[in-house]
């Protein structure tokens, strides 16, 4: 027979145990809905694009293309697009990144080979980013892409040129060091459409040489190496047969010129100092700032734009970090953009009568 | 007095690379360290034939004819110092103007 006082602590000990078991099995309730609701829709705040059903694990992280991308015609798209590749190569969203391409409708070469190096530097930079996508409805923007070999960069992508092409592309070239044998293919590819003077050509050489020297010299820098870059430079270039053009575009993912300007020479610039585009500027004018104004250093650029200069017409085109310098025979256009470009690009038209 | 010819294009390269030898092959520091410089300082008289090339970077230039105007003397490099270039009249003038400027 059970006494009052026994029955007293019975009552109290079941109490203090179904408090306790109230509080896990609650516990365990909210774990449950959760990791069902995770399960079904991704986590929570992410964006509808990234739902994934089923597995938890390398959730892929979707970047669409804009209609254009164009640093020309499209300058801001163009710019935001990269920079969301980029951040969706380098994030930890996910292993998997898939690229849209399904309304693409244009493309610049120039674009192209932008393309081209910020998908090879993912590759080998990030060895467990994966990178898919699907092919462009627009054929010229599928051949403009194979042709500056961007399909080479995926597997199982069956591309075959086109039987006629006005456009002959010298697919893309890239390296590490400077090259003499890379721009004497370049010349001689233009050769057929340019038939270039003996000085033009060799200006030429000699321009593009200095421009990937001053990749080796000046545009990465060794104290802000941190895995992101890839010093490497990256060489396309076209002849057409219809509008009689050559033209090459060279890129590299370094600092930029203003921020390499703003580096060498910090002592002659005050708080309030000139605008990216207009240091750009007068780097094509007047060479590279030089300390001791040095004639021999800085001619690259102001070789290339005096070939234009000498030409029917062409064009000079720089975009670096977050400007775009437009040079041609009588005018200049200089603009400040939102976006950063993450490199160097220059894109130098040639027109031959 | 003993004269040394060097042919650019057969003994060196016809398309001229960077500035140093980590930028890249066929610089003007190759150059200038294992060919110009020797043959100077074995040499009376250098002749150094540069047609056939297909460019001649300004750098390439600077590296070579500049830093040896410093290392040797502008002066005694002008006197043993013949250079034939026919074919860039540019690329001639710009030696020059390399080698005044870094004119000990």
């Amino acid at each position: 027979m059970k006494t009052n006082g026994w029955t007293r602590r019975r009552a109290r000990e079941q109490r203090q145990w179904r408090k306790h078991h109230r509080a896990t099995l609650r516990r365990r309730q909210k774990t449950r809905c959760r990791r069902r609701h995770r399960l079904q829709y991704g986590h929570v705040g992410e964006s509808t694009d990234n739902r994934v059903r089923g597995s938890t694990y390398k959730r892929p992280f979707h970047v669409t293309f804009p209609k254009a991308v164009d640093f020309d015609e499209n300058l801001e798209e163009t710019l935001a697009f990269f920079s969301r590749l980029r951040a969706a190569v380098n994030s930890n969203h996910g292993n998997i990144v898939r690229i849209d391409h399904a309304q693409l409708e244009k493309i610049s070469p120039a674009a192209s080979l932008v393309l081209i190096a910020e998908v090879i530097r993912a590759g080998s930079l990030h060895a467990d980013c994966v990178l898919q996508g699907n092919i462009p409805v627009n054929e010229e923007v599928r051949n403009i892409l194979g042709e500056a070999g961007y399909w080479k960069c995926f597997s199982d992508v069956d591309w075959k040129p086109p039987t006629t092409r006005k456009r002959l592309y010298l697919e893309h070239r890239n390296g590490q060091k400077t090259s003499g044998e890379t721009v004497k293919q370049l010349i001689l590819h233009f050769l057929p459409e340019a038939s270039l003077a003996m000085a033009e050509q060799k200006a030429l050489y000699s321009a593009l040489i200095e421009c990937m020297d001053n990749v080796m010299k000046h545009a990465y820098d060794q104290s802000e190496h941190n895995g992101l870059f890839y010093r490497q430079w990256w060489l396309l270039a076209y002849r057409d047969s219809e509008t009689h053009e050559i033209s090459f575009c060279f890129f590299d993912q370094g600092l930029g010129i203003p921020k390499t300007i703003r580096t060498r020479f910090k002592d002659k610039f005050g708080p309030l100092s000139a605008p990216d585009s207009s240091l750009i500027v007068k780097a094509v004018i007047d060479g590279h700032y030089s300390s001791t104004k040095d004639p021999t250093r800085g001619r690259g650029l102001p070789t290339l734009k005096r070939l234009i200069d000498q030409a029917k017409s062409g064009e000079l085109m720089i975009v670096s970090s977050q400007s775009r310098c437009i040079f041609s025979k009588s005018n200049q256009n200089a603009h400040d953009a939102k976006g950063n470009l993450g490199g160097t690009l220059i894109v130098w038209t040639l027109q031959r009568s | 007095m003993s004269v040394k010819t060097i042919n650019f294009v057969n003994d060196f390269t016809d398309c001229p690379g960077g500035r140093l030898v980590i930028h890249g092959e066929y610089s003007g520091e190759l150059f200038r360290d294992k060919y110009l410089k020797p043959a100077l300082e074995g040499s009376d008289r250098v002749v150094l034939e540069m047609d056939g090339a297909i460019g001649f970077p300004s750098s390439f230039i600077d590296e070579v004819f500049g830093i040896l105007s410093e290392q040797v003397g502008y002066d005694t490099l002008k006197s043993k110092l013949d250079i034939k270039l026919t074919d860039d009249p540019m690329a001639l003038k710009e030696i020059e103007e390399c080698m005044l400027a870094h004119k000990a």
